[in-house]
């Protein structure tokens, strides 16, 4: 007992060590900031205030977020959810969100989230320099890049099987790849939802026909949209379909995978940025958005940090970016129709693929 | 009752105005932060757009039938599974040399650490189409994806827990009832079957119902290697992350809380049977050490399996360690510190953060639970049954729901918490508030009522029963429960993860950032860290609490106090 009562003693002393440590730190970059503010030439607007609380796909984005709060003001927390955990979590607060700012996701989220007035109206000058069909009509969502798909491949795998690596979306429902493929569940991944939407809008009546002929080569539907690339990286499968950037090449350092971009078009969807309604400080959402898009060096860090230079479809005139593809390349899509049609996909998806639960 | 108490009626009567107090704060916190979220939930499933509505219940029911029958069947299998691996791994520590009893001790801490997701992927590392073992030793090509890896999997790692909860009640059993067995011509294997089973038999029980409601609510093992095999919970995951859809994620929930209830009923009723089994059963310890190996038959079953279980979490948690200091480049595998740079590249704030948040969380959360299994189960009150299933309740249910039932409950009003460590604090430590509950009633039922009933014709109050007696025989449920509670505050995300605000991050979100990004070498070395971190504490106040308890300062804690 009288041990317990000692290390009980040593330990809180610990917890408050930490409590105090952990404090400390929060104040330290609030004096750099002061400091800074010193530093800095004139600025004729005067400074946000506060803190700027983002919901964003990856830890990634904090050289970005820096930038921000060194030249606009106010300190960026963030955290990194899904698209659809954000929603779930939105519709739960009830309006009264508990972050400011939505950087990232699918578009299809972002068009669900306007519909239930989740998110806030940003107008601003260097909005009508943005490529229309990548924008809210209504100024109620932008997009920071596109997301686009294609195929990655295990070399290994495929010449173990003596196969040849598929060269576009019809090769994928060829008898030979049975059990190869792996997709994840469209559901889920945003990425994925766009591959089922794009071709349904592509081959029109016979979409369906399609996708229940690729079921049967398919084993399982991952439930993470990085698994496809993941598992073909780690020989778990042939043939991915998978989101395709800069990240991929550290794929093809460890493991003998290709990138292959299908010579029938790529699906692709925008990847949304959006100020929520009614968060504690609308204002620096808002600031932040005009400030991400009136800058073209702020365009160029978010592109070396994503990995790809997509956000020069989302505004064209970047100086200093080149496409990785071309951009004929990309299907031909009505992203109108990506919030609209996905309750009727989705649904129709899960009675083609089977009935819940069955193996 | 009072009269018992003449002699300091003054001190009885203020006992007892204090004894109500703590009663009454107890049963308010718990339906404030767990009865309250869970009736939110419940009101979420039957709100349509148009005020009250049961539509989503009319296709619940018979669409999601096969995935209840498919939890309950991998809930079944788990449960048995892991509570007889238990019995085994328990018996190998308690029944061994010292030296090796630590060793295995050391890696079931271990195993009790399992982050979220890593676990699966390194046994798919292991044993998949392309696994170390399945192909490079054996050569194989397996499929590991299906319901098999998910029983396998949930029994694993459903072991250590069990096998910790019965290690404490193990070391409890009086040794000289395995003499006197052994005297009366018994051999070791029926003392076994017929001594020892029967005694711990109150913690198997607690061992099966809590694997199996734990299983039912388990989403992470499926996701990774179920493959298309689905359960009620995948399907909640599903419809909260697919299609960010509440009513119908509720309604499934109350669907899953049916078979649960089923089993804590019986659970319940099977408790009460065995209270009889051991009132007037004093166990209390004798102090002989003796050596009580099992052999023959029995012992060769018990150390298989308890090999196997060691073996397995050998391999996992080594190739975790080793996925953190090595990567496999085109079929080679190079040594690498760039994980180790990349993960202090990372916020180290959110370690600090969830270290304060787990102590915590143990230490708030093991004192509510002992306290609260006193009075259901010793002073017996009004409803305890109730208290004891509200409890168990979030136990039951996928964290992510929990975590929801949470922000619909305490996002308005003059009960506005979210966005504060408090919210997430306390959604920790109900999320698990059970287990300890578990383990001090399993404490409980090996003491028998009389010692409480002749301490208190002896002039003791209701207090000094507790805070001398039972209190001193809680230790071994107290050592598991912080264990449980400090290990599941440092790698729960599920039901947090919606309670976070971008200011307050732990440190499970820089793991799953590496995991959804595809970054398997980092994430594998954040796991390894916080695997280090929580079995360092743990293992403190594991061998803090361990020191002199069980053998000797047993039921003698009255002589010592008075």
């Amino acid at each position: 007992m009288q041990k317990a009562k000692r290390l009980l003693a040593v330990l809180l002393v610990l917890v408050m060590a930490c409590a105090l440590a952990a404090c400390g730190k929060e104040e330290e970059p609030k004096k750099e900031q002061g400091a800074q503010e010193g530093t800095t030439q004139e600025n004729e607007a005067p400074k946000l205030e506060g803190t700027l609380k983002v919901i964003a796909t990856s830890e990634n984005y904090g050289p970005l977020f820096e930038k921000f709060t060194e030249e606009v003001g106010p300190e960026v927390e963030f955290i990194s959810m899904s698209s659809g955990e954000v929603l779930s979590k939105l519709k739960a607060e009830g309006g009264t969100p508990a972050a400011d700012l939505w950087f990232g996701g699918g578009i299809d989220a972002f068009m669900d989230a306007k519909d239930n007035n989740l998110l806030e109206k940003v107008d601003f000058d260097a909005a009508k320099d943005l490529a229309e069909e990548y924008k809210d009509s209504e100024n109620y969502w932008f997009s920071k890049g596109v997301t686009v798909v294609g195929f990655i491949v295990n070399n290994e795998i495929l010449a173990e099987k003596g196969l040849e690596a598929p060269k576009s979306w019809d090769d994928l429902t060829k008898e030979e790849y049975r059990g190869e493929i792996l997709m994840s569940n469209p559901a889920i991944s945003g990425t994925n939802y766009a591959v089922v939407n794009a071709l349904l809008q592509t081959k029109g009546d016979d979409g369906w026909d399609y996708f229940s002929k690729l079921n049967e080569n398919i084993t399982y539907y991952a439930k993470r949209g990085a698994d496809p690339s993941t598992k073909v990286g780690a020989g778990e499968a042939g043939i991915g379909i998978t989101y395709i950037d800069g990240t991929l090449d550290e794929l093809k350092e460890t493991s003998d995978v290709s990138i292959i971009y299908p010579t029938d078009g790529m699906p692709y969807v925008p990847e949304g940025v959006a100020a929520f309604a009614n968060g504690e400080n609308t204002e620096a959402a808002k600031a932040f958005i005009e400030w991400f898009y009136s800058d073209d060096e702020n365009m160029k860090q978010l592109a070396e940090i994503d990995q790809k230079n997509t956000c020069l479809l989302v505004k064209p005139d970047i100086e200093g970016l080149e496409l990785d593809f071309d951009q004929s390349k990309l299907m031909e899509e009505d992203l109108t129709l990506f919030g609209k049609e996905r309750t009727d996909i989705l649904e129709q998806w899960n009675a083609l693929i089977g009935d819940k639960g069955e193996e | 009752m009072k009269n018992k108490t003449a002699g300091a009626s003054h001190s009885g009567a203020r006992f007892y105005i204090l004894d109500k107090l703590i009663l009454a704060a107890l049963l308010a916190i718990v339906f404030l932060f767990v009865l309250y979220p869970l009736l939110c939930i419940v009101k979420q499933s039957v709100t349509g757009d148009e005020g009250f509505s049961l539509a989503v219940y009319e296709s619940i029911f018979g669409e999601n039938l096969d995935l209840l029958k498919n939890s309950v069947f991998v809930a079944l299998l788990s449960a048995a599974l892991s509570t007889a691996l238990a019995v085994a791994v328990a018996f190998s520590v308690r029944f061994t040399s010292k030296k090796i009893g630590r060793l295995l001790m050391g890696i079931l801490l271990v195993s009790m650490v399992s982050p979220p997701f890593i676990s699966s992927l390194a046994y798919i590392q292991l044993f998949g189409r392309n696994g170390m073992i399945s192909k490079g030793l054996l050569g194989l090509s397996l499929n590991p994806y299906g319901w098999q890896g998910v029983v396998i999997m949930q029994s694993l790692f459903f072991t250590s827990l069990n096998a910790l909860l019965l290690i404490g009640m193990l070391e409890r059993i009086d040794l000289s009832l395995l003499q006197a067995s052994a005297d009366l011509g018994a051999t070791r294997g029926r003392t076994l079957y017929k001594v020892v089973i029967p005694l711990i038999s109150p913690s198997l029980l607690i061992c099966f119902l809590l694997s199996f409601i734990r299983s039912m609510a388990d989403f992470g093992t499926p996701i990774v290697i179920g493959g298309r095999f689905e359960t009620v919970a995948t399907e909640i995951y599903m419809q909260i992350i697919g299609y960010s859809d509440l009513h119908r994620s509720s309604a499934l929930n109350v669907l899953l809380l049916i078979p649960a209830l089923f089993g804590f009923v019986l659970y319940r009723y099977l408790m009460k049977k065995n209270d009889k089994i051991f009132a007037g059963n004093n166990n209390k310890a004798s102090g002989t050490e003796e050596d009580f190996r099992i052999k023959g038959p029995s012992a060769a079953l018990v150390y298989l399996s308890a090999a196997v279980f060691f073996v397995k979490m050998l391999l996992v948690y080594g190739s975790i360690f080793l996925n953190s200091f090595s990567k496999n480049v085109r079929g080679d595998r190079r040594f690498t510190f760039e994980y180790m740079e990349a993960l202090f590249e990372r916020n180290m704030d959110t370690f600090i953060r969830s270290v304060v948040y787990a102590l915590i969380v143990a230490l708030v959360g093991t004192f509510i639970g002992i306290l609260l299994s006193y009075y259901v189960e010793r002073r017996k009150i009004r409803f305890g049954n109730f208290v004891d299933f509200v409890v168990t309740m979030p136990y039951m249910l996928p964290g992510s729901c929990f975590g929801i039932g949470y922000i619909l409950a305490f996002n308005h009003g003059p009960l506005k918490i979210t966005g504060t460590a408090l919210i997430v604090i306390a959604n920790m430590i109900f999320k698990q508030l059970s287990i300890t509950t578990k383990a001090v009633t399993a404490s409980l039922a090996q003491i028998s009522l009389n010692i409480d009933d002749a301490a208190r014709d002896l002039g003791a109050n209701k207090l000094q029963v507790f805070k001398d007696i039972l209190l001193p025989n809680l230790k071994p449920a107290f050592a598991t429960g912080f264990v449980n509670n400090f290990t599941s505050a440092m790698i729960t995300a599920g039901s947090v993860i919606f309670l976070i605000t971008p200011g307050q991050k732990i440190a499970v979100f820089t793991l799953f950032d590496s995991i959804n990004t595809g970054k398997y070498g980092e994430a594998s070395m954040i796991s390894t860290f916080i695997i280090l971190i929580t079995v360092m504490i743990n293992v403190i106040f594991y061998i803090g609490f361990s020191e002199g308890r069980g053998r000797r300062s047993h039921v003698s804690g009255i002589k010592k106090s008075k």
